[in-house]
């Protein structure tokens, strides 16, 4: 059974709306007078669609479709639009609404956008309950030495550790950020050689050689390479370059409140941080950290480094 | 540097609107006084985005932005609005629009909703390019025996081989359809022992109609319902290898037709196997019949043809 919830301060389009709604049989209706009284009756019981009117007093249609976005990002919301209201109307769909109705058209066009609406966002859950049945995932990229791939390559990697429920809002971030550094480090220190001594002292000819060096051989036909290995209990992520590596053993330990301020070793020591487990190896182009299920990042001192 | 193309009929605020843009950031900006002469212009070359006005004479700005959605839709369109435009607004926006700014706020607000709007196309695009880096992925799934996560699964499976160009998209829609026999296979005759359906359609109504009350008896009946469909996935750039098992009791594979038998296009197994089979470069049973492997492998004449 489909549930649309109608929101709605006038008692007589309410009942208008849920009437077309009826000849469904499919779908059952429940009502709310405003934004407010919508919201307790989804945090009760979240509905399948909302249908909502656009000007309402307390919470109106567009606040209602900013709430319902974020804490029910799978229930669709529909407009109810009157002549007068389409400004506002234009905001809510850029807000996040599905679609829109007006009202003098209800009758007509109604029931149809109801359900091509209901359709898609059945397609949408469905995925991701697949999502939720994956038990394992492997893959690997290789990059060129462009640092415009890391942010896409970042959120689907988060995308990939949340997803196999190893980690919260929190440490979803904090896992983007360690990437980030590790990326970093293998596109700069490792393909690219451009040593930390000239970062905070002159940025402009630090970057100057970046580019330089992006289109020199040997560098530029280095990659970056990354291996994500997750399964519901972990998540391993590999970040190897093609560079000459460094001494694993050099890194300033990062414990040391006098290296905090140091710029070499702080990429090194927000990995370690943020994930359970980091480590080089021997030669120093590859590092792999390790996110645990359940373990709440808490800081790692790395012992056997 | 991206290039922007104004569409105004006003060639006062075609200026304007140059002057706005360029003011605010590095970009080259070109200018068609409709719709008619936006599209004409971008058979030799496509700008990075569109901004446009809704109300001008031979083609107004909703037409403009249908024919983009048609012809090219990785062209973002910023809608102009003027008062008493907005109806339309509404309507080109839900018709693909990406974003408006009413032109009593164009000072105000259009450098910076030009910028979010090119900023998004710009994502989107590096998400199509990291696709293009996969060089491996390797996935696996444990479904319970709900028809509602094959198609899914299919789309899944359809973009990943899309992003590393393994086959163009006749080869991804032979893919989708083997590798939805065989996950309807195994969901429905493997796990839920439900009767031979003649077809993948056929199951789709059997699913739907018929003995929907059978396959919803079955889900909640041990052993049916604890039993799941276990996928393994691997795509390369060279092939891509499916492995569907189930924890039926399996089915005698000898007794399946052979491809080349009369038998092999009429209903029951033979159908959903012959698919499969005319499908995929390899098709192997294990021996118990509850395990079937697919590879398709990369076509050859695809490095001559690349996909876009």
């Amino acid at each position: 059974m489909t549930t649309i919830l109608v929101v709605d301060d006038s008692a007589v389009d309410r009942q208008l709306a849920g009437g077309f709604l009826a000849n469904d049989p499919d779908l059952t209706v429940r009502y709310a007078g405003d934004g407010a009284e919508a919201l307790e009756t989804i945090v009760r019981k979240a509905p399948d669609l909302v249908l909502t009117d656009l000007m309402m007093p307390k919470i109106d249609g567009l606040q209602l479709v900013a709430e319902v976005r974020r804490s029910h990002p799978l229930v669709p919301v529909i407009l109810m639009t009157s002549k007068g209201s389409e400004e506002i109307a234009v905001q809510a769909l850029q807000q996040g609404a599905a679609s829109y109705v007006p009202k003098r058209m209800l009758a007509r066009k109604l029931l149809s956008t109801v359900r091509s609406v209901l359709a898609v966002a059945t397609r949408e859950r469905s995925h991701s309950r697949l999502m939720g049945c994956m038990t394992q995932s492997e893959c690997r990229f290789a990059l060129e030495n462009d640092f415009t791939l890391f942010g896409p390559l970042v959120a689907y990697l988060q995308e990939e550790v949340t997803r196999m429920g190893l980690c919260d809002e929190t440490e979803r971030m904090r896992i983007g950020v360690a990437l980030e550094e590790g990326l970093t480090n293998a596109l700069y220190h490792g393909n690219l050689e451009v040593g930390s001594e000239l970062r905070g002292e002159d940025d402009k000819a630090y970057f100057a050689l970046v580019e330089e060096r992006r289109r020199q051989a040997p560098y530029r036909h280095r990659r970056i390479h990354v291996d994500a290995s997750l399964s519901r209990e972990q998540a391993m992520l590999r970040i190897r370059d093609e560079g000459s590596g460094f001494d694993p053993s050099s890194i300033p330990d990062p414990t040391d409140p006098e290296n905090l301020e140091k710029a070499s070793g702080r990429g090194v020591l927000l990995m370690r941080t943020f994930m359970d487990e980091v480590a080089y190896n021997e030669m120093g182009n590859t590092v792999t950290m390790t996110k645990r299920r359940g373990t709440n990042n808490h800081p790692n001192h790395d012992e056997e480094s | 540097m991206p290039t922007i193309l104004v569409v105004d009929d006003s060639a006062v605020d075609r200026r304007l609107i140059g002057g706005l843009l360029q003011q605010k950031s590095v970009c080259t900006v070109e200018y068609a006084a409709n719709g008619v002469e936006a599209l004409a212009r971008m058979k030799n070359v496509l700008p990075d985005l569109i901004v446009t006005d809704l109300t001008m004479p031979v083609m107004d700005g909703l037409e403009l932005v249908r024919k983009m959605r048609t012809h090219h839709p990785d062209v973002p369109v910023i809608l102009m609005t003027a008062h008493g435009s907005e109806a339309l607004a509404v309507e080109a926006l839900e018709q693909g629009a990406a974003s408006y700014v009413p032109k009593s706020q164009l000072a105000d607000r259009l450098p910076k909703t030009t910028e979010e709007v090119l900023a998004l196309a710009r994502a989107a695009r590096s998400s199509e390019r990291l696709l293009g880096c996969l060089s491996r992925t390797e996935f696996s799934f444990r479904l319970d025996s709900d028809a509602a996560l094959v198609d899914p699964l299919v789309d899944l499976v359809g973009r990943i081989v899309a992003g590393m160009k393994l086959c163009d998209f006749a080869g991804r829609l032979q893919i989708g359809v083997a590798l939805k026999e065989a996950l309807l296979n195994a969901l429905f005759h493997g796990n839920l022992e439900i009767g031979m359906a003649p077809s993948a359609e056929g199951q789709d109504m059997l699913i739907q109609e018929t003995d929907e009350s059978l396959v919803e008896r079955r889900r909640r009946q041990p052993p049916y319902r604890d039993r799941r469909t276990y996928v393994d996935v691997r795509i390369s750039p060279d092939e891509a290898r499916f492995v569907v098992r189930d924890e039926g009791p399996g089915f005698d594979v000898a007794a399946a037709p052979a491809p080349g038998d009369a038998g092999a296009l009429e209903p029951e197994r033979g159908r959903g196997l012959s698919l499969m089979r005319a499908f995929m470069d390899e098709l192997t049973f294990n021996e118990a019949g509850n395990e079937v492997t697919m590879v398709k492998r990369r076509e050859s004449t695809h490095d001559d043809h690349p996909s876009r």
